[in-house]
């Protein structure tokens, strides 16, 4: 009687008390020890504030499996972020055989967390953060981890009101995709020159451009060579998710590189 | 007195042993319509979502595509068309006709390169390609308990409990095998 009460009482303790999922699986060897410490310290300090979970695994291949059924199947396998609360997001990254499948970068977004990570946002932080990475000569992914991973853990915390706890995003320094950009540079630097020369100069000069362009893997370098800028936090609203029914209803967006 | 009470216990003994069978079964029953129910809402939610997604999307490609007139025409009768489906199976049909018309304009946007950099329309193909998916997910999940439903209804001793109370076989939510698929864009010849 006596032992089966304690094992009543055990089961109770490990079922309530929900312990963080690993953050962290590296199947694919992309990231360094360091990076994966790193991810670990965000997402334990994470966990810890909201109860939220946003966890990482990348793989060596799919195995043919699309990445969003292979992300719902993952994300119920882990059951991840609280059973209430419902507030999970898992980053699948695949490196799959040299030339055989397309290589993915996905998010799945847990029920809870689609206010604060609605699939355009997703794919937007992907586009800008993950890709000029993934892109780049010599491929970086275990930087378009690192860094996507800051900015979506970015927009947990602002959803759960952390507003002092942003982590600092670093964007690519791309060296320019063939000849465009520097182009572009080229011609805003004589157009201020021109202005500079032809207005007497009124007005200081101009810095550089510094904005960066959409739809594309497309960045103007904030310096030409220089080092990498790193951009403040980004600011993120939405609404509170809705809970119910399972872990995750497949929300996310993704993209292969 | 030993008379009546023989015939009085065996009565009892069968009605308990019926309610023993039957209660758990018939809880078992109205459980499991429940999570289709459940399961089916989600479904729907989803599709409705698509629904709310498509004018939006429809009015961006408008303003950079608008003479596109065809696509954009099929999309929209495809979309009334899914407004007034009932029921999972015609529901699965108006979906996948409207899979199949959205698939098409994304072959028709490869040749807008400036559509396709709005930051607009790249949101709204990704709230698309999400919305899909979920569609996905809530159309596996309802299908997996209409099938552990209906194989209830279907076995002894539910399908005499379901004859019993009028539970009846659901409908799966079938959708073609390739609208499940994302549509592929040939970016080498894309002349249709």
């Amino acid at each position: 009687m006596f032992v089966v009460a304690l094992l009543f009482a055990l089961i109770g303790t490990a079922t309530t008390a929900h312990a963080i999922t690993e953050v962290v699986v590296d199947d694919a060897q992309i990231l360094s020890p360091q990076q994966e410490a790193e991810l670990r310290e965000y997402g334990i300090r994470l966990f810890g504030a909201t109860k939220a979970e946003l966890a990482v695994r990348t793989v060596t291949t799919l195995e043919d499996e699309p990445v969003e059924e292979y992300g719902v199947r993952k994300f119920r396998e882990l059951q991840l972020g609280d059973k209430e609360l419902e507030n999970g997001a898992l980053l699948i990254v695949s490196t799959e055989p040299e030339g055989t499948n397309e290589r993915k970068f996905h998010l799945t977004v847990g029920y809870g967390l689609e206010g604060a990570l609605p699939d355009g946002k997703v794919g937007r932080i992907i586009d800008e953060v993950a890709m000029p990475y993934l892109t780049a000569k010599p491929e970086q992914p275990d930087l378009a981890i690192m860094e996507a991973y800051k900015a979506f853990y970015n927009e947990i915390a602002a959803e759960y009101g952390l507003e002092g706890d942003e982590l600092p995003v670093e964007y690519a320094q791309t060296e320019g995709e063939p000849g465009i950009p520097s182009f572009l540079v080229v011609l805003i630097i004589l157009y201020i020159l021109f202005r500079v020369f032809m207005g007497g100069g009124g007005r200081g000069g101009g810095g550089g451009p510094r904005g960066r362009s959409r739809g594309g893997p497309i960045f103007f370098p904030g310096s030409m060579g220089g080092g990498s800028g790193g951009f403040g936090g980004r600011s993120g609203g939405g609404f509170g998710g809705f809970g119910g029914g399972g872990s995750t209803g497949g929300g996310g967006a993704g993209r292969s590189w | 007195m030993k008379k009546i009470t023989g015939p009085l216990v065996v009565v009892i003994i069968l009605v308990v042993l019926a309610a023993v069978m039957i209660v758990p079964s018939y809880n078992k029953l109205v459980n499991l319509d429940e999570d289709v129910d459940q399961a089916y809402a989600q479904v729907e939610t989803q599709l409705q979502r698509r629904m709310d997604v498509i004018p939006n999307l429809v009015s961006t490609v408008k303003g950079y595509a608008s003479h596109e007139k065809e696509v954009l025409e099929n999309i929209a009768n495809a979309r009334s068309k899914m407004a007034g489906a009932q029921g999972p199976e015609e529901q699965a049909a108006a979906d996948s006709e409207l899979s199949s018309a959205l698939s098409r304009l994304l072959v028709v946007v490869e040749n807008y390169p400036d559509l396709k950099a709005n930051q607009n329309f790249q949101q709204l193909m990704d709230e698309l390609a999400g919305t899909e998916n979920r569609i996905a997910v809530a159309r596996k999940d309802y299908n997996d308990v209409v099938s552990v439903y209906n194989r209830k209804v279907k076995r002894f001793p539910g399908k005499m409990i379901a004859s019993i109370f009028g539970f009846d076989e659901k409908e799966y939510f079938k959708a073609d095998e390739g609208a499940k698929q994302p549509p592929t864009v040939d970016f080498g010849d894309d002349t249709k």
